[in-house]
């Protein structure tokens, strides 16, 4: 089988998302859905309504009352931010944590991948957007392309990690030598065959790259700077040590006042630590 | 008398004792300068922690007595700082946003080596 045969078939075969978050998805396409159905499916997974709770309550959305039911978390974040954090929740757990390969290390992975979320939604905050439903699970989604290669191709991806540390090439430069895709690609097929929605499809492939399709392009360039910015202030490990230049045109769009990084570094760094050890916690 | 006093308890209208230059030497504020709200956010952005006041109005400056200047300003910290951070970018800031990151990320880094080497000691 080739390489491209094997990675369209790791991603027929990927793993189902949980049914708790099916269940809220398909419940969600009915515009008469109650507050108390939604709970009642979360309710019935223990594990995830105890978890959702714990995030709903943490720094991170600075509530200051406390949440103690999911009703009243569904009430107070929304229904689609409920289902935002069952998803991060249970795309962190679908896969183990454990193994490493290389210099590639699940628990770094994630803890980047968190940290683009909280900077993602920060940014997004300072932008005026009232709406920030996609940012932070799109910020955590950004990289997936990257665990797909290390656990549907690892044999390749140890080369891929093998080319980045000896002649220091950034990663997709690297997947593209020896996959001919990179993990935003990948990403983004994965995404869609987990049928996210297109914004965070969307953000998912041009993460990188920044705002060039005209389309989602405030949030496009959010998870762009974004990770820019973890990478440099090394929040986790994304697999490579190589900080892109971001993409010009990002700033026109988000149109960031100079000090916005030097003010919200101290409460990124704050949530960073926090949410990491709430999501990783098993 | 000039007084060292913290980039957050500067307030408009305090003139600056000692000219502000950034790490390129380059001048940020020159000795004499009036400070406005401004001038604080570009400093700021420059990731200027201290800056050296005339006593103005007559009044007292808060907070002058326990505020020690070299912190956040060991030089040999800095540098290494910059070094390891430019090590990874294959940049250099083009615009006021970039470099306001780009010093935002310096002082996280400054904050990590500091907080290692204590841990060290």
């Amino acid at each position: 089988m080739t390489i491209i045969e094997r990675i369209n078939n790791g991603i027929s075969r990927l793993p189902t998302l949980p049914t708790v978050f099916s269940a809220i998805s398909d419940a969600l396409a009915d515009p008469r859905v109650t507050n108390d159905e939604i709970a009642k499916i979360i309710s019935g997974d223990q594990a995830s309504a105890f978890k959702v709770l714990k995030v709903a309550n943490s720094a991170f959305y600075g509530f200051r009352s406390r949440i103690d039911t999911i009703s009243q978390a569904i009430m107070i974040l929304g229904f689609n931010e409920i289902r935002n954090i069952v998803l991060a929740l249970s795309i962190i757990n679908l896969f183990s944590k454990e193994k490493k390969l290389l210099n590639f290390r699940p628990v770094d992975f994630w803890a980047h991948s968190i940290g683009v979320g909280i900077i993602t939604r920060a940014i997004g905050k300072e932008t005026g957007l009232t709406n920030l439903e996609s940012y932070f699970i799109s910020g955590i989604l950004h990289d997936i392309g990257k665990l797909f290669f290390y656990i549907y191709a690892s044999n390749e991806y140890a080369e891929v990690l093998r080319l980045v540390e000896e002649q220091n090439l950034s990663l997709s430069k690297a997947e593209l030598q020896v996959f001919g895709v990179d993990h935003c690609m990948v990403g983004s097929a994965v995404a869609e065959k987990w049928r996210l929605s297109p914004n965070i499809v969307h953000a998912i492939k041009y993460h990188q790259l920044g705002p060039i399709t005209g389309k989602y392009e405030k949030l496009v360039s959010t998870v762009h700077i974004a990770d820019v910015f973890a990478k440099m202030i090394e929040l986790g490990h994304s697999g490579d040590d190589v900080i892109y230049e971001p993409n010009l045109k990002a700033w026109d769009i988000l149109n960031l006042p100079d000090d916005v990084f030097y003010k919200l570094s101290k409460i990124i760094m704050a949530d960073y630590e926090k949410t990491v050890s709430l999501l990783l916690s098993e | 008398m000039a007084k060292i006093i913290e980039i957050e308890n500067v307030q408009s209208g305090m003139v600056v004792a000692k000219s502000i230059v950034n790490r390129f030497g380059q001048m940020i504020l020159p000795e004499g300068t009036k400070i406005t709200d401004k001038h604080k956010r570009v400093l700021k952005t420059w990731g200027v922690k201290y800056v050296t006041v005339e006593g103005f109005l007559g009044g007292d400056i808060v907070n002058s007595a326990e505020v020690d200047p070299l912190e956040g300003f060991d030089e040999r910290i800095k540098n290494q700082a910059e070094e390891y951070l430019k090590k990874k970018m294959c940049w250099t800031p083009r615009n006021a946003s970039e470099t306001g990151m780009y010093n935002a990320a310096l002082g996280q880094i400054i904050e990590k080596i500091s907080k290692k080497k204590n841990d060290d000691n």
